[in-house]
């Protein structure tokens, strides 16, 4: 039986002219994990919101959505509440209450359980999830994943059949993001849940779902089991965020299932290779003058804390796009803050040579405090040729009249980007730019570095985003335990990594060494 | 060093209810035997639950503090039937005066010690509990603001660190520029604060909030060593209460001092009392004892 059936569903925000759906016929199956994707825009959390009444946005709605054949409509607040577990993107927003255990409660709390009830379902999900350690922890303590577990434990404690899930690992790191998805898996296979989730970690997520529904401008282009539906949206924008196994099979001109994970990927790699090639090649860094030189730093927070830097050496130059990578609490983050000069080394010294800095916040939204565009830019005072100027080269011309909360992610980034490059800027500090992004905004956003760093601008950059670092960075650098593990040139750093390194690198490893970008490997093996 | 306290792993209302009644008797009776009881009791509590270190810090300012003010009483009060000596304004400095000063500062002593120990013990989430009973809504409301608020000082931090960076900081510039930029820092927190609360209230209903009548989550089970505990605790004040209120135990101050000397009442009485006020420490007793004799038997 179908978990939902929606049938020939279309919906259009009051206002607007394109309907933000068209004419969606699907079936959910039960039991399953349903994986939908598509571009930002292109109607994934519309539709996933139009799956629970309460969350439906407001506009003109047709067609029917059932919920295991019952129309949902019919169904009860308090029962779908029950029934239809919802987890939202940001992990911080969606959390209520202050403590772990009242978090869980919450949901058992409102369907108004008994104290038994709710007693033993509470000490279940905790179990299970193996929160028994937070379980009376204040949540501000917690980790941005724990946070995202708490809030996927505290719906899965009412006990729900389908699980729904809006983008839940975009704002966590890789590890957390990993973890996050691993247990989602484990819920579908233990206890035989539907899930239905929208996510933009393709390398990850695309392995684990039965179903892939793939979106574009609000329309389903494909829906069928993923190692088929990825063949069929070679010409979407959404292709750019297929794993990298995908898109080498893809070129070469597979046919039939395409290969979704690593192991599969390699094994047709080897199958179209006969002997193994190493396309390595030193190439001597070229480098302008130096812009900021981070000398011997050390660093702590407190005084009985322990050193976050330790010893940190880092030198960028001018015109160019440094990378640097790194664990959770591997200092990269404290490293932007050093430089910005919010944060002083104990020990070790901070040089800019005359080099103005600004760093660009995480979250764009911190920067805006006006009612449009034109007035966040016109905040910084400064002349209207110049703001022209940027306004195209941020291409942000017919956004000028918008709210600047109502942007999509990638246009509220740009945005802040404007704001900060209006104080002129020699070096540009990023921390994490494309968390939230999908494959198609990265692409945008890395092109605009590029164009930044041919004006003579440095951008440096802390991210956990290998792929993007590998393809835009001059220059990539990995921090451990507060000091430089290894520096380079993308190709040589990332060619040498075993496992932190670019999916590209890790399918083609062995059979063709060097290569670190899906383009590469599919060149070499045309020729 | 900091002991385990078994005591505060009690039933919240049980807690509650002790600290109520001590505090009141304490307050009501400025009985010198009672106020010695409470005194010892509060203090050496207070070295269970913070340590002895913490303790000594405490008196470094409660000595000095009761000194004074027992001065200041004698000082300013003149009633009484002993004077000791006279002031050059021919004011009388009297026993009574002192006498009262020193045990009302004793008193205030006792009094701030039991509630140190309170604030160790009755946390938020305990408090909740107890007040969440009244009214699932106004316990759901104190917890969204001890949530809510200290994310809100951060993002303050957060946002006014992001605006620095772009000239806009809260310590930047002149007067005037300060205080714009510290207005813009506080509207743009406030507009997040908007936002956010849009997601918040969207998993709010998402969990069925006001779909069906709200209940409350207790971590804590009301069990009979709660209740005997409880009883224990209400006889004891209770016993106490009845032997002020016969007049067993009595003390008056002024004009002459007149305190309920031994016999069989008051020692019932002050014997209730330090039942009461050494309940924990009984209770802490009982525990070391219990694993001292399980480590014997292992």
């Amino acid at each position: 039986m179908a978990a939902f059936e929606i049938r020939n569903l279309s919906f259009a925000y009051p206002n607007e002219n394109s309907p933000a759906l068209e004419h969606i016929d699907m079936d959910i199956p039960e039991g399953k994990i349903t994986l939908i994707c598509g571009a930002s825009g292109s109607g994934k959390s519309t539709l996933l919101r139009r799956l629970k009444t309460c969350l439906a946005d407001h506009g003109k709605a047709k067609g029917e959505v059932l919920l295991f054949g019952k129309a949902l409509g019919e169904v009860p607040e308090a029962e779908q509440a029950r029934r239809i577990g919802f987890v939202f993107q940001h992990p911080d927003d969606q959390i209520v209450t202050d403590k772990v255990f009242h978090e869980l409660a919450f949901g058992p709390e409102s369907l108004g359980w008994d104290q038994r009830k709710m007693r033993l379902a509470v000490a279940e999900m905790a179990s299970y999830f193996g929160l028994s350690e937070l379980f009376m922890k204040n949540v501000s303590e917690l980790s941005g994943g724990q946070k995202q577990l708490i809030n996927l434990a505290s719906v899965a404690v009412m006990r729900p059949d389908v699980l729904i899930l809006d983008e839940p690992t975009s704002q966590l790191d890789p590890i957390a993001a990993a973890d996050f998805l691993a247990t989602l898996r484990k819920l579908n296979e233990d206890l035989g849940l539907t899930v239905i989730l929208t996510e933009h970690r393709l390398e990850e997520a695309l392995p684990m779902a039965d179903m892939l529904a793939v979106l574009e401008n609000g329309r389903l282009i494909a829906y069928d089991e993923p190692r088929k539906a990825v063949m069929r949206i070679k010409n979407s924008d959404i292709f750019d965020s297929m794993p990298a196994a995908v898109r080498i099979f893809s070129a070469l001109g597979g046919k039939g299932d395409a290969p979704l994970t690593i192991g599969q990927g390699r094994a047709f790699i080897a199958s179209r290779i006969r002997n193994s090639v190493d396309i390595t090649r030193k190439i001597e860094y070229v480098h302008g003058d130096t812009a900021v030189e981070i000398k011997n730093c050390w660093f702590r927070y407190e005084r009985n804390a322990h050193d976050v830097l330790c010893g940190l050496e880092l030198k960028l130059y001018r015109g160019e796009i440094c990378a640097l990578l790194g664990g959770n609490g591997s200092g990269k983050s404290t490293s932007i803050a050093l430089i910005s000069g919010r944060l002083r080394p104990y020990r070790g010294k901070v040089k800019s040579n005359n080099a103005r800095i600004a760093a660009l916040p995480q979250d764009p939204r911190e920067l805006f405090a006006k009612d449009t565009v034109s007035e966040e830019l016109a905040e910084l005072g400064s002349d209207e040729t110049e703001t022209a100027r940027l306004v195209k080269f941020l291409e942000l011309e017919n956004l000028l009249e918008r709210h600047p909360f109502d942007l999509s992610g990638g246009e509220q980034q740009r945005l802040a980007l404007g704001k900060v490059l209006l104080t002129h800027p020699d070096v540009l500090l990023l921390d994490e730019p494309t968390k939230g992004m999908d494959g198609q905004l990265k692409r945008c956003f890395g092109e605009l570095l590029q164009k930044l760093r041919s004006e003579g601008k440095t951008v440096f950059l802390v991210s956990h985003d290998v792929e993007f670092c590998a393809r835009y960075a001059d220059r990539c650098a990995l921090l451990f335990r507060g000091e430089l593990a290894a520096e380079g040139a993308p190709r040589e750093f990332f060619s040498g990594n075993f496992f932190y390194t670019t999916s590209a690198a890790k399918l083609s490893r062995g059979v063709l060494d060097g290569a670190v970008l899906a383009e590469e490997v599919v060149e070499c093996l045309r020729q | 060093m900091i002991m385990k306290d078994a005591f505060s792993g009690l039933h919240p209302a049980v807690s509650f209810c002790f600290f109520a009644a001590v505090i009141t008797l304490t307050m009501l009776y400025m009985h010198p035997a009672l106020l010695a009881v409470s005194i010892i009791a509060s203090a050496s509590y207070v070295c269970i639950l913070k340590g002895a270190r913490h303790f000594l810090k405490t008196l470094l300012y409660l000595v000095p503090f009761a000194l004074l003010m027992s001065l200041i009483n004698a000082l300013f009060d003149h009633a009484g039937v002993t004077p000791l000596f006279y002031l050059s304004n021919g004011n009388a400095i009297t026993m009574e005066a002192l006498t009262f000063g020193f045990f009302a500062s004793l008193m205030f002593c006792a009094v701030m010690l039991w509630f140190a120990c309170f604030n160790v013990i009755m946390t938020s989430d305990k408090l909740l509990l107890l007040f969440g009973r009244l009214s699932p809504a106004v316990s759901l409301l104190i917890s969204m603001s001890l949530r809510f608020v200290p994310r809100f000082g951060q993002k303050i931090r957060s946002i006014d660190a992001a605006r620095t960076q772009i000239g806009m900081g809260s310590a930047q510039g002149g007067f005037f520029r300060r205080l714009k930029n510290s207005m813009s820092v506080l509207s743009v927190t406030l507009t997040w604060a908007l936002e956010s609360s849009v997601t918040a209230s969207n998993s709010m209903k998402s969990r069925g909030y006001g779909a069906a009548r709200r209940t409350s989550f207790s971590v804590y089970r009301f069990d009979a060593r709660d209740a005997l505990t409880l009883a224990a605790c209400f006889i004891a004040a209770g016993v106490t209460v009845a032997c002020i209120l016969s007049g067993g135990i009595y003390a008056r101050y002024y004009p002459s001092i007149i305190v309920s000397g031994f016999g069989a009442v008051p020692a019932f009485g002050t014997a209730a009392f330090s039942l009461l006020c050494f309940a924990p420490h009984l209770f802490d007793a009982k525990e070391a004892l219990v694993w001292r004799r399980l480590r014997s038997v292992i």
